[in-house]
């Protein structure tokens, strides 16, 4: 619980950031750029795409710190939201026509490759047990609509299922981690 | 009404932003919204990779390439500041915000002023503001503006908050808006029974600093004037030693520099507490004396927002240069008019109420030694500089 992030620090950066202290923004690379880097990864499977997304989204925090509402979540969600987007415009462009189930299907489970006592280890390694013990077809639909950016309409077609399952898995996933997380000591307005 | 269903999850991962509108007025929708969007930030840091060791340098050098940085330290109180208030605001409830304040003002009433005084900075510096009246926005755009700032910007005069129109470098009229949001922060939390809560030292030495080098002037238009100096012993985080003219037009205070081991001429420090001490010294025993601070130069003016000197007047280009320090002054330099005629110690915090007017000055309120009718005098100067 260690690394749950700290309401006051994301303010403060987010203060700093606005007034152009360039120390902030390495401050949150130092924090953030672990989980950013490794959702992109996650998203294209390529490096060079997961830096080109990363250093987008830490450019967009400089350019735009006043976007980041800290009411409505971490500056570390923010911050992976932004990469996620920009991943996913880069997947779109470069595999528009990419099978997004066998893909999945054929996704490796990425193991952390840094240390446990980086900041946000204990946190990510929660994320990991509440996620693996979701129902599969929570998964799936959630895999699809987090990382791939696809509608409901492209899940059902993916699950091979009509549309009103595919979105009732897929807020059924939802909430349920975030239950599963609030039970193990994470509550909602912690992400 | 009907709902944006299909987009509430696109929504709460960062796109769809046409719900926006729907979702911040439907508690349904917003509630869906919520649960989507801290499972997404759970799912989003889900794993950590160590990105390539080259990443860092490239994201920091595109980033500034868009937007230059700004090392600014002069906007450092204010920003903390800013921040410090931000987070004590998100946290009110609706009933909160109605509170009364120990002046017979709301909560909202108070955050309504600041508001209003960070606009009229903005509005000397001739910046377009938004529409509303949100103190986040305000603060936002002073905080973005600032960080634009070259020289010539700092450089530019604008109000400061207070009854009396005075003009100051934006570089000071920062560290005024530092003290009165940290003065007002406070006077919030006492408003939902929280304990008031100091700045940083570094930040909290800034704002005494600024509010020290208006006291001279202060005094004398105060018509309590006299020769010599006053030595203002300030304890605790944010303290130092600072020799206040009791009213030389052409002087300020500035800090003293302790020379252990050699004494003051002229004037002996007493060496055990008179009747008037309040309790004892944070500090050890300093020997500073007159000659080793230099003159320096202040008009009168005022500190903080609110009760401007009714004599308050502009200040001359020596006491604009004066005011560029961003720290307080270190140097020690000959002095022009000889010894210090009393001694005040008290903790820096409370100093730093008492110019905002928090505390009364009462006999007790500080140590006193030497002439305790300068020292009081000094004492109930200060007190006039405080906020609204």
């Amino acid at each position: 619980m260690s690394d749950v992030r700290s309401l006051a620090d994301d303010v403060r950066l987010r203060a700093q950031l606005v007034a152009a202290d360039e120390s902030a923004l390495t401050e949150a690379y130092d924090l953030h750029a672990p989980s950013a880097y490794a959702l992109a990864l996650r998203i294209t499977g390529d490096p060079s795409w997961s830096e080109d997304a990363v250093q987008e989204a830490f450019v967009e925090l400089w350019r735009h710190p006043e976007r980041f509402d800290p009411t409505t979540g971490s500056l570390r969600t923010w911050l992976c939201m932004l990469a996620r987007r920009r991943a996913i415009d880069l997947l779109r462009r470069q595999s528009a026509q990419r099978d997004h189930l066998t893909r999945l299907a054929g996704q490796a489970p990425v193991e952390p490759t840094v240390e446990d006592d980086v900041v946000g280890a204990a946190q990510a390694k929660a994320v990991r047990e509440c996620v693996r013990d979701l129902p599969v077809l929570y998964r799936d639909a959630i895999a699809l609509a987090y990382y791939y950016g696809l509608s409901y309409r492209q899940v059902a077609v993916e699950l091979g299922v009509p549309e009103g399952t595919a979105k009732s898995r897929l807020r059924s996933g939802l909430r349920l981690l975030a239950e599963r997380m609030s039970a193990a000591g994470y509550p909602m307005d912690a992400a | 009404m009907v709902h944006p269903d299909d987009l509430l999850e696109s929504f709460a991962f960062g796109e769809a932003p046409e719900a926006g509108p729907h979702v911040a007025a439907c508690p349904p929708c917003s509630a869906q919204v919520e649960l989507a969007r801290a499972a997404a930030g759970w799912l989003a840091t889900s794993h950590l990779a160590t990105p390539p060791p080259g990443l860092r340098s490239r994201v920091l050098a595109a980033a500034v390439a868009v937007r230059p940085s700004s090392s600014a330290p002069f906007s450092s109180a204010y920003v903390a500041e800013v921040a410090d208030l931000g987070v004590l605001l998100d946290s009110l409830s609706p009933a909160q915000w109605s509170a009364p304040t120990a002046d017979g003002r709301s909560v909202r009433d108070l955050v309504r002023h600041l508001t209003g005084n960070d606009g009229n900075v903005l509005a000397d510096l001739g910046v377009a503001q938004p529409s509303g009246h949100l103190w986040k926005d305000r603060s936002d755009l002073l905080l973005r503006t600032v960080g634009q700032g070259d020289e010539t910007l700092l450089a530019r005069p604008v109000r400061l908050a207070g009854k009396v129109p005075i003009r100051r470098p934006l570089r000071d009229a920062l560290t005024q808006r530092a003290f009165e949001t940290w003065i007002h922060r406070d006077d919030i939390r006492l408003a939902i029974a929280l304990p008031p809560i100091p700045p940083a030292s570094a930040h909290l030495a800034r704002i005494l600093a600024f509010g020290l080098a208006l006291l001279p002037g202060a005094i004398q238009a105060a018509g309590r004037a006299r020769p010599g100096s006053v030595l203002l012993t300030l304890t605790g985080p944010g303290g130092g030693d600072h020799l206040v003219p009791m009213g030389t037009p052409a002087s300020s205070a500035h800090p003293a520099q302790p020379r252990p081991g050699q004494p003051r001429p002229g004037q002996p420090r007493p060496s055990q507490p008179g009747p008037s001490q309040a309790g004892p010294s944070q500090v050890g025993p300093s020997q500073v004396g007159p000659s080793q601070v230099g003159p320096s130069q202040v008009g009168p003016s005022q500190a903080g927002p609110g009760r401007a000197h009714p004599q308050a007047a502009p200040l001359d280009a020596a006491t604009a240069e004066a005011a560029r320090q961003d720290e307080p002054r270190a140097e020690a330099a000959p002095a022009g008019d000889g010894l210090w005629i009393a001694e005040v110690r008290m903790p820096a915090e409370r100093f730093g109420r008492l110019m905002a007017g928090r505390v009364p000055v009462t006999p007790t309120i500080a140590v006193v030694q030497g002439d305790r009718s300068a020292a009081l005098d000094l004492l109930a100067v200060a007190a006039t500089l405080g906020c609204e």
